[in-house]
């Protein structure tokens, strides 16, 4: 009969309820419109039926969601080993990604807490025959904020550290000396009072500070009246004008510096006539112009470098403005690389994971089979299967991404301790609603991911065969193929981790052995800061420093003591400069590269650290202030600028003075002036000039002292600070081995990190070839039965039944192999002298997944060779 | 598809819809529209059954064993195309009482209280 349009349409609107509904009701429903069609005008008859399709069909699939979901617990709950193990395997899972991502998150991906943070660029000076690259120089900086435009606001800050009186025990607080523009650049409004002005910069105007958050809540109990009020710092008075919020810090890379984040902020005060261009200790940061592309910023930074090399030649020659964004330079290269490294890592782990569950519902999907045969008979498609298989794993994965999130939550905090405490941005990570957010989407990913595929294949049979026979059908066989690929891919990616994980370990162990031009052991060191009030001549910093160290070598213990403007990878003042060699004909070819690192230090340096002198001396007591300039140079320094003679006896020129060179001696490691407290020990050593500290005092200086323990130093440096000046805060001392385990800290922690990930990989795929050979070897009891029956041997089973785990291993292995070899360009850049494809290491790491693999193999191997032949063959 | 265990009692208070249907069906079986037509006339109009809440009712009642579909109509001169005609079980039968005994319990109590209607709809 032909029907009317209208209930042609309606048939076709039906198609909102769900498939089963409208396969038992869809039918009835247009008859029933029909009749109704024939009482009641077409007007109120659709109204009425459109209302009711957009209430009804929605609860109808609520219905049959409800349903599928009682029916999936039941489900579950009937195979309580399977379940409870896929949920712990996958809640594993979810968990370490979920924790992982959301550190890579919090730290990588995160904007900055500035306003418009992507406008926000750091600027420094580079080498342009060398690529060196250099802290500007004060006077640079104010050359620029002069004369590029392309800039809204351009920066200067660098470390300091003060001593607070008054309201309680001295206190060395860590701080910045920060410029007024800073302020505009970061755009960070103070929590109270207001930021710094330009005036406040002038020297004669009323001295000003600005107290960090955790300062003012600490040690002065966030008193909102504080503004105003007057503290003393180093002896002199400061009025506090504003408060900043947490937010409010150093730009970019090394934020954490001895006494932690800055907690107060001084005005840079400066005498431009007294300033040196070569003297580069000033981090530089900028804001864009809106709409001002970085490429637009370097190449007006440049043409700005090339006037200034011209009108300064002496300082500027051959340096150029390099300018990148801030979120490139806050990190090193490789912290990056490490925490991709780790994210990928656990991601492979997660699908190693996946994969397990996979197989496990593949093969509760083939026990499944008869269940699914009467629900099919009974009417059910194979849409509605689907769906309910389906359904049953998103079940499983939310309790397990629920279990995952836990997880996480719970191993955030053990996560954070993991975590090299240097990392920027550490202390914004918590566990927030991101969390669950990540952990879902991981739920949902994975639901789908080991899901779909055993919803399909197990959907795919034929019913009548499943019902009378449990013999192997040829949907038995393409789960088994399914659950064969799923293994191979799981010992691809063992195996990749597995080299990626070896090659660190051995990177790891040559940067530890590493030689470091320095004996660590039994070296403690403090770092010292003279308030400018009490130690404003240059006289008395030095007579302070000399009694402090004669007190000090006079303790019985103590072998040497010494002091210098920083310690190899610990705490201090890195300065480089530019080197001006006199009475040097023009060098002919390249270039020499004359940068170097700048230290100052007192006689016992060298013999405190155990730096081997090369050629000439260390400093005396002669070289006293009135006495000629001498300079120490390193190796590496010597062959840079001398490289056909010794450098004794050569002199070099620095801030206009002249200095005799005296001696020669070794490089050491960690002095670098670019990296985060003298950049880690896989960085080669800089050159570097010393200077004597009796002819330069500097305020803050780092002591260091070689001594069997550290209370001996930390006593006896108590004493002698009391008994010099009663007023100075004790600092705290650290051995000199923590500030080099530091060093290390982040390839320690990568590598730790990614072995533990590439064990996990290992052992789940270990599992995963157990299961499925087990699973294999079950089916064929039958068949290992006749062939013992007939006469072959256990060697022959056990020979049958490892050879087809070992193949599916083998395969996995060379798929691994060959993606760890594609990948090592990725992994190079981690890796300390070790080569990204180094054939011993991938041997190693083949003969682990395959020892792996056997040791899996064994189990069901074993199972296979008790098979009895009488009972097998017994078998349906 | 296996059922979860029968004979577990619908929750009380029945739906309207539920109660008015086992109604419709407590002296014949009936098709769909039937059971319409019979819930709107007996409520003079005030409850239509729409569609989807008619038969999504009925899929839950027979899911619960309230009512069976029956295999042959009981109405051989019925018309030309096969409907589907309910009936109600022992079960469901059970069911309409108990809700009927409430619901009469409730109307003895709101009179005793002095909330007589004013007027009773048969």
């Amino acid at each position: 009969m032909k029907r009317a349009s209208g209930e042609r349409w309606y048939a076709r609107l039906l198609r909102l309820y769900p498939r089963e509904f409208r396969d038992q009701f869809g039918h009835e429903m247009t008859r029933l419109y029909r009749d109704r069609r024939q009482a009641e005008p077409a007007w109120r008859l659709w109204s009425s039926l459109m209302v009711d399709l957009l209430t009804t069909a929605p609860s109808e699939h609520v219905s049959v969601l409800r349903d599928d979901l009682r029916q999936g617990c039941r489900s579950w709950r009937r195979t309580p080993i399977i379940t409870l193990t896929a949920v712990l395997t996958l809640a594993l899972g979810i968990g370490t990604s979920t924790a992982m991502f959301s550190v890579v998150h919090g730290i990588l991906l995160r904007p900055l807490p500035y306003p418009e943070p992507e406008r926000i660029v750091e600027l420094s000076e580079e080498n342009q025959a060398t690529g060196a690259q250099m802290r500007p120089s004060l006077l640079n900086y104010f050359s620029w904020t002069e004369r590029a435009p392309t800039l809204d606001a351009i920066g200067a800050f660098r470390s300091t550290a003060a001593t607070l009186t008054g309201n309680g025990d001295p206190q060395l607080v860590g701080g910045s000396l920060v410029t007024a523009s800073l302020f505009r650049v970061l755009e960070i409004p103070p929590l109270l009072g207001r930021a710094l002005r330009e005036e406040d910069e002038q020297r004669g105007n009323p001295r000003v500070v600005l107290l960090g958050e955790s300062l003012w809540r600490n040690r002065f109990g966030g008193d909102r009246q504080i503004i105003g009020r007057a503290i003393t710092l180093d002896g002199e008075r400061h009025e506090v004008v504003g408060v900043m919020p947490r937010t409010f810090r150093e730009v970019g890379r090394s934020t954490v510096g001895l006494t932690g984040y800055s907690q107060l902020f001084l005005p840079v005060r400066v005498d431009r006539a007294q300033e040196n261009r070569a003297n580069h200790t000033f981090r530089v940061v900028g804001r864009l112009g809106r709409g001002v592309r970085i490429e637009q910023a370097r190449d007006e930074m440049r043409a700005v470098a090339a006037g200034m090399a011209r009108e300064f030649p002496d300082s500027n020659a051959n340096w150029s403005a390099r300018i990148e964004k801030v979120t490139t330079t806050m990190f090193e290269p490789q912290v990056r690389r490490s925490l991709l490294l780790l994210l990928a890592a656990v991601a492979m782990v997660f699908v190693i994971a996946c994969a397990n569950v996979a197989n496990l519902l593949l093969v509760r999907g083939t026990r499944r089979g008869a269940e699914l045969a009467v629900r099919t008979a009974l009417g059910a498609g194979r849409s509605r299967l689907i769906r309910q298989l389906l359904t049953e794993s998103s079940c499983l994965a939310v309790v397990s991404g629920l279990a995952g999130v836990v997880t996480a939550a719970l191993a955030h905090p053990l996560m954070l301790t993991l975590l090299p405490p240097t990392l920027p941005r550490l202390d914004e990570l918590h566990v927030d609603v991101g969390f669950l957010f990540y952990g879902l989407v991981l739920a949902t990913l994975s639901g789908i991911g080991f899901g779909i595929v055993p919803a399909f294949s197990v959907s795919r049979f034929d019913p009548a065969r499943s019902l009378i026979a449990t013999g192997r059908t040829t949907s038995d066989a393409t789960r088994g193929r399914l659950r064969q690929t799923l293994v191979v891919g799981q010992v691809a990616l063992a195996t990749v981790l597995l080299i990626a994980a070896a090659l660190l370990v051995q990177g790891l162990v040559r940067l530890q052995h590493v030689p470091l031009g320095f004996d660590a052991d039994h070296v403690v060191t403090a770092r010292i800061s003279l308030p400018a009030t009490k130690y404003g001549e240059p006289a008395q910093t030095n007579q302070f420093y000399r009694q402090l160290l004669s007190a000090l070598a006079g303790v019985a213990q103590v072998d040497a003591a010494a002091i210098g403007t920083s310690a190899p990878f610990g705490p201090g003042v890195r300065a480089g400069f530019q080197l001006a060699p006199r009475g040097q004909p023009p060098a002919t070819g390249d270039k020499p590269d004359l940068s170097a690192a700048e230290h100052i230090v007192s006689d016992d340096y060298f013999r405190a650290l155990g730096i081997a002198i090369v050629a000439g001396r260390s400093f005396t007591g002669q070289d006293v202030a009135g006495s000629s300039g001498v300079a120490i140079v390193s190796q590496r320094l010597a062959r840079n600028v001398w490289p056909d003679g010794s450098a004794v006896g050569k002199t070099i020129e620095r801030n206009g003075r002249i200095y005799d060179v005296i001696g020669v001696v070794g490089d050491v490691r960690g002095s670098d002036v670019q990296g985060l407290r003298g950049g880690g020990a896989e960085r080669e050593p800089r050159a570097a000039v010393y200077f004597a500290a009796s002819q330069e005092p500097q305020r803050s200086m780092t002591l260091v002292v070689r001594a069997p323990n550290a209370a001996i130093v930390s006593g006896a440096m108590r004493e002698a600070i009391r008994a010099i000046d009663p007023a100075l805060p004790p600092p705290p001392v650290r051995p000199l081995t923590a500030w080099v385990a530091d060093s290390v800290e982040s390839s320690r922690i990568t590598t730790v990190l990614a072995a533990a990930f590439a064990l996990c990989a290992l052992l789940l795929t270990a599992v995963g070839i157990y299961g499925v050979l087990a699973y294999a070897v079950t089916t064929r009891t039958r068949e290992i039965g006749v062939r013992m029956a007939v006469g072959a041997t256990r060697a022959r089973v056990v020979a049958l039944v490892v050879r087809q785990g070992m193949l599916w291993a083998a395969s996995g292995i060379v798929i691994g192999v060959i993606a760890a070899a594609a990948a090592s360009r990725f992994l190079a850049a981690l890796l300390f002298e070790v080569p990204a494809r180094d054939p011993l290491t991938f041997a190693a790491s083949v003969v682990a997944v395959a020892v792996a693999a056997l040791l899996a193999c064994s189990i069901p191997a074993a199972r296979a060779v008790r098979i009895d032949p009488t009972i097998a063959m017994r078998m349906d | 598809m296996p059922k979860a265990p029968p004979r577990q009692p619908p929750p009380t208070p029945l739906p309207a819809a539920v109660f008015q249907i086992l109604v419709a069906l407590a002296d014949q079986d009936r098709h769909g529209y039937a059971i319409m037509q019979d819930v709107a006339a007996r409520t003079t109009g005030r409850m239509k059954l729409s569609p989807g809440t008619l038969y999504g009712s009925i899929k839950r009642m027979l899911d619960d064993e309230l009512i069976v579909e029956l295999d042959e109509r009981p109405d051989p001169e019925d018309d030309d195309e096969r409907r589907r005609y309910y009936r109600l079980t022992p079960f469901g039968r059970e069911v309409a009482l108990a809700e009927a005994d409430r619901l009469t319990t409730l109307l003895r109590q709101a009179r005793a209280a002095g909330l007589t209607p004013r007027r009773v709809t048969s």
